[in-house]
């Protein structure tokens, strides 16, 4: 899929909807599928007009933002470029300071924190499998089918016996992540 | 969750060996897992892979559960092990799910402290010290006072572990058999519990006691037209001196089974046994007044029950319970 360079306003306007996704080309790729057939709802995507933005990340690993805009199904607008090269830079800015990051961060937290059945407070990136009572075998599983709903991907045993701690959640849903609305 | 479980086959004999090399020789897993003979087509476990080798398994005894409403498929579960399980998380859990799935209701007695606290949580139903042991001190090193005093003291005691605590009486008119006899077939189908129990057929008693490599039987019978009074008594080859048996009492049959239980206390004692032990239900009081009023003393140790299924269910604590349940049997 060829980047090309769009825009957006800031505010979405009735009718639009804007998805915000970021991680590697590859993840953006699916995530922009995702975000599209959200949008469609069953509809063909030609339907619709979008342009987007992608803004190579600094400093190195913090993964591209990219903003869509849909545009109203009943009329085509073409939106002017400055608008979505500010909006796009500005959902740039908020990856590099980590503030979408750390928006995800506290969702896995939170669910950790139902799942096991513990304090939010208590759920830090070193806690690990058996370091509380509640978090024993049975929990486990528990967690990692929540992960596979939230994240909507598939955790295969590998994965099942690496993700034991909470960092190491964390860093799996921030690349698996399929989009956030 | 997509995890590599089977069903236990014989492409995984070689691995679920080593799998089990602390807990069982080569020859036991041979006759528990591949020996199909008492057990037909059932699937006799599942093994979790990883790298081509089995890294985790849960056996299963299948047996049939006799029910008010009729008979019901079901199964023991034992061997509920996984490698380095601190290193694998929730694979043991996965492998009790698929064994649920696959076998109907599954019971587990007993089990270790970590299984037990998982399996309280993952049981439908859950029933509290629902089996109980007794048992008949022979010797002096069969009496429990005897051998908490003896932990304390050492090998101090070693020599008086022999002495008798009871005196030969003399020929019975039970008749005794080497191994499973085919008479005890016969008082098997007649001695039916109320309410829910283990059925257990002749194969299967055969295969658990009369097949185990690792214990030697015998059968006790009065011989008459119909066997109507039976026990299957059996040692460890390893340690012949704790004996343990099961017992299948007929309507109308409590001379046959006073005769049957002083010819086979009378039997292990002249082979220099120190206990016979014995497992039953606490709801089987009939059986647990029995076995008291023939000097059974409680071992102290009971076992609690678990049901797991996938279907709903309503079931009821299990009225019948011996050592031929689960993998009890050579597990002394």
């Amino acid at each position: 899929m060829r980047l090309l360079l769009g825009m957006c306003s800031v505010q979405p306007k009735e009718g639009e909807t804007i998805f915000y996704l970021w991680g590697d080309f590859y993840q953006q790729q699916q995530g922009l599928r995702y975000a599209i057939s959200r949008l469609a709802g069953g509809e063909r995507a030609e339907a619709f007009m979008f342009q987007y933005f992608a803004v190579k990340s600094s400093p190195p690993g913090a993964g591209h933002a990219i903003a869509v805009r849909r545009m109203a199904a009943h009329h085509k607008r073409i939106p002017r470029t400055a608008d979505l090269r500010a909006h796009a830079t500005a959902a740039c800015r908020r990856t590099w300071t980590g503030k979408d990051a750390m928006d995800n961060d506290d969702v896995i937290r939170k669910l950790v924190a139902t799942t096991l059945g513990i304090p939010l407070q208590s759920v830090h990136d070193e806690l690990a499998f058996s370091e509380v009572a509640e978090w024993d075998s049975l929990n486990h599983v528990n967690l990692m089918l929540a992960l596979e709903r939230t994240l909507e991907t598939e955790i295969n045993e590998d994965l099942m016996v690496e993700l034991t701690s909470v960092r190491a959640i964390v860093d799996f849903a921030a690349q698996h992540g399929s989009g956030v609305e | 969750m997509r995890l590599s479980i089977e069903p236990i086959g014989l492409q995984h004999k070689e691995s679920l060996k080593q799998l089990f090399a602390s807990r069982l020789s080569a020859e036991m897993v041979e006759w528990k897992y591949f020996d199909r003979t008492a057990r037909n087509t059932a699937v006799p476990g599942f093994v979790w892979l990883r790298q081509g080798r089995v890294r985790g398994a849960v056996g299963l005894i299948p047996f049939q559960l006799s029910t008010p409403t009729g008979p019901v498929r079901a199964a023991w579960t034992c061997d509920w092990i996984v490698d380095s399980s601190h290193a694998n998380p929730g694979v043991g859990v996965m492998l009790m799910q698929h064994a649920k799935e696959a076998a109907g209701p599954l019971f587990t007695l007993g089990g270790t402290e970590v299984s037990q606290r998982l399996l309280r949580r993952m049981a439908a139903m859950c029933f509290p010290d629902a089996s109980i042991e007794l048992h008949v001190p022979l010797r002096a090193g069969g009496s429990s006072w005897f051998r908490s005093v003896e932990r304390r003291l050492g090998n101090v005691l070693k020599p008086f572990r022999s002495v008798p605590l009871r005196v030969a009486t003399g020929q019975k008119r039970a008749v005794i058999e080497p191994g499973v006899s085919d008479a005890l077939g016969q008082v098997l189908r007649s001695d039916s519990a109320e309410g829910m129990a283990p059925s257990y057929d002749f194969a299967y008693i055969k295969w658990q006691v009369g097949q185990c490599p690792a214990v030697e039987s015998i059968s006790c019978y009065v011989r008459s037209s119909k066997v109507r009074s039976g026990i299957l008594a059996w040692r460890s080859k390893v340690d012949p001196r704790e004996w343990r048996l099961a017992l299948w009492a007929g309507d109308d049959s409590a001379g046959e089974t006073r005769e049957v239980i002083e010819a086979v206390l009378e039997y292990v004692f002249l082979r220099g046994a120190q206990r016979l032990s014995v497992a039953a239900s606490r709801l089987d009081s009939r059986r647990l007044a029995l076995f008291r009023a023939h000097g059974f003393l409680e071992s102290g140790r009971r076992r609690s029950l678990y049901l797991t299924t996938s279907e709903p269910v309503t079931a009821e604590e299990l009225r019948r319970l011996s050592f031929l349940d689960t993998d009890l049997a050579y597990r002394f």
